[in-house]
């Protein structure tokens, strides 16, 4: 009897001891877990926060911080032959098209003119791609200055350093059509641009379904045209420009055998027929080219 | 006392939990292996605003363990831990079981501390989902632990009992 109350004292310890041991060991779990995140948020902390060296404003220059495109770039991107942007044509399933809004959706509109709003940032891989064919496109209606050359984050950002341009700090002229673009963020991540409560507003109610794909739902890149067609997310692979300078991503529209340069352009033959759509088709010399045409068809197609 | 717990000294509603744990973290990790292949499907082609990183901790060098997808070895670790938390495997008298279950449960926590780390100081970015995993399995590391270590001599008593 009395060795058996003994066990049974033993056994009580026993227990006691195994809870203390379960016990200790889920609070030095719990402490391990607080301790990295605390010397992760001192860490953040101790980095200097973007803007704040200047002291008098913190608010983005207007004008890029580095260098312009060069002539030959620019010049690559926007003297397409006609020959090689016909053979893009629509482009295949690796091209997606921009999706068609509803017939009755407000015109998106900037002084008088049917306005192409794009939201982007610097470290965004599908952003930087997307600029390509976006660039290529409204060049055919007007003209682009102080575009900058860019990257996309780093890794271990997925598609790291994809060369592209960006349009913070640039400016677009054209009679037929106005852009409005929105780089949010630069390659670091540091907030560059804002939106403003229209802008949002549109962002807000056409980048979600049923106007743009579940998956992409207020993500970037956005775009636009018109209030005619939204492209939500990239028109094309990021994949297709790894590895690949920004010298020879904008000498690869003029390469039939690029399969990064025919993506670009059908994607810009794509943007471009959007454009026309919300232009009564003007200019008539852009928006009656074999390529454009084709485009076209696969928009009214809706695929 | 016997009727307050389910078999040996585990109460009724510890098997059950880590049971519905286990399946919840298996459909966090299905989720997460979709997204890990299917770079076209769900955010593939666009970025998440306001972040700076687009599936940047999906996708990133610690996302793979020996080359092999982490979101994969953690469909692979909660299909395991769904069967060993069966509640017919958890009234099992093979102390085996229990410690195999416990070692199974020490090693996802030691690899959840490992993420997490990974996360904050090489990554710089945290996934939403993968931190719904690791708090899955932080719980049910807690609960395999109580009910496997800190129950164990009331097994044995009950065991003596009968």
């Amino acid at each position: 009897m009395a060795s058996g109350r003994g066990r049974q004292r033993e056994r009580a310890g026993e227990t006691g001891a195994s809870a203390t041991v379960a016990v200790v060991v889920i609070a030095l779990v719990v402490i391990a877990i607080a301790v990295m995140v605390l010397l992760s948020r001192s860490n953040e902390s101790a980095k200097p926060s973007p803007g704040a060296s200047a002291g008098s404003s913190a608010k983005p220059s207007a004008t890029p911080t580095g260098p312009v495109l060069s002539d030959a770039v620019m010049q690559d991107v926007v003297g397409v032959p006609a020959a090689v942007l016909d053979a893009a044509g629509a482009g295949g399933n690796d091209v997606r098209p921009p999706d068609k809004l509803p017939a009755d959706t407000p015109a998106l509109t900037s002084d008088g003119k049917p306005e192409a709003f794009y939201v982007g940032a610097g470290f965004c891989p599908f952003c930087a791609a997307e600029r390509w064919p976006l660039v290529q496109a409204l060049s055919r209606f007007g003209e682009f200055s102080n575009l900058g050359p860019s990257v996309s984050g780093p890794a271990p950002e997925v598609y790291p350093n994809t060369h592209t341009v960006t349009f913070y700090g640039s400016s677009y002229t054209s009679p037929y059509v106005a852009f409005a673009p929105v780089e949010m963020a630069d390659t670091a991540g540091n907030p560059l641009q804002q939106l403003t409560p229209e802008q949002q507003r549109v962002f807000d109610t056409y980048n979600a379904p049923p106007y743009a794909p579940k998956g992409s739902t207020g993500a970037i890149p956005f775009l636009d045209i018109g209030g005619a067609y939204v492209g939500a997310g990239a028109s094309f692979g990021v994949e297709l420009l790894q590895g690949m300078s920004l010298e020879e991503i904008a000498a690869s529209m003029s390469d039939p055998s690029s399969q990064a340069g025919q993506a670009i352009d059908a994607s810009a033959n794509l943007l471009t027929a959007a454009i026309c759509e919300t232009t009564g088709n003007q200019p008539t010399d852009v928006c009656s080219t074999p390529a454009v045409k084709a485009a076209a068809q696969r928009l009214a197609a809706g695929s | 006392m016997a009727e307050e717990r389910g078999t040996g000294a585990v109460p009724r509603w510890l098997p059950i939990t880590c049971l519905i744990l286990s399946i919840l973290a298996l459909a966090v990790s299905i989720y997460l292996t979709y997204e890990h292949f299917a770079p076209t499907g769900g955010t593939g082609l666009a970025c998440p605003i306001g972040g700076k990183s687009c599936t940047t901790v999906t996708t990133s060098a610690q996302s793979r363990f020996l080359g092999v997808p982490v979101a994969l070895l953690g469909l692979l670790y909660y299909l395991g831990m769904v069967v060993l938390n069966l509640p017919a495997l958890w009234c099992s008298r093979s102390p085996a079981l229990g410690w195999i279950r416990l070692a199974a449960a020490v090693a996802g926590m030691m690899f959840v501390l490992w993420l997490i780390y990974a996360e904050l100081f090489i990554i710089g970015a945290i996934c939403m989902w993968c931190t719904v995993v690791h708090v899955l399995t932080f719980v049910l590391f807690c609960l395999i632990l109580w009910g496997t270590v800190g129950l164990a001599p009331e097994a044995d008593e009950a065991d003596e009992d009968d």
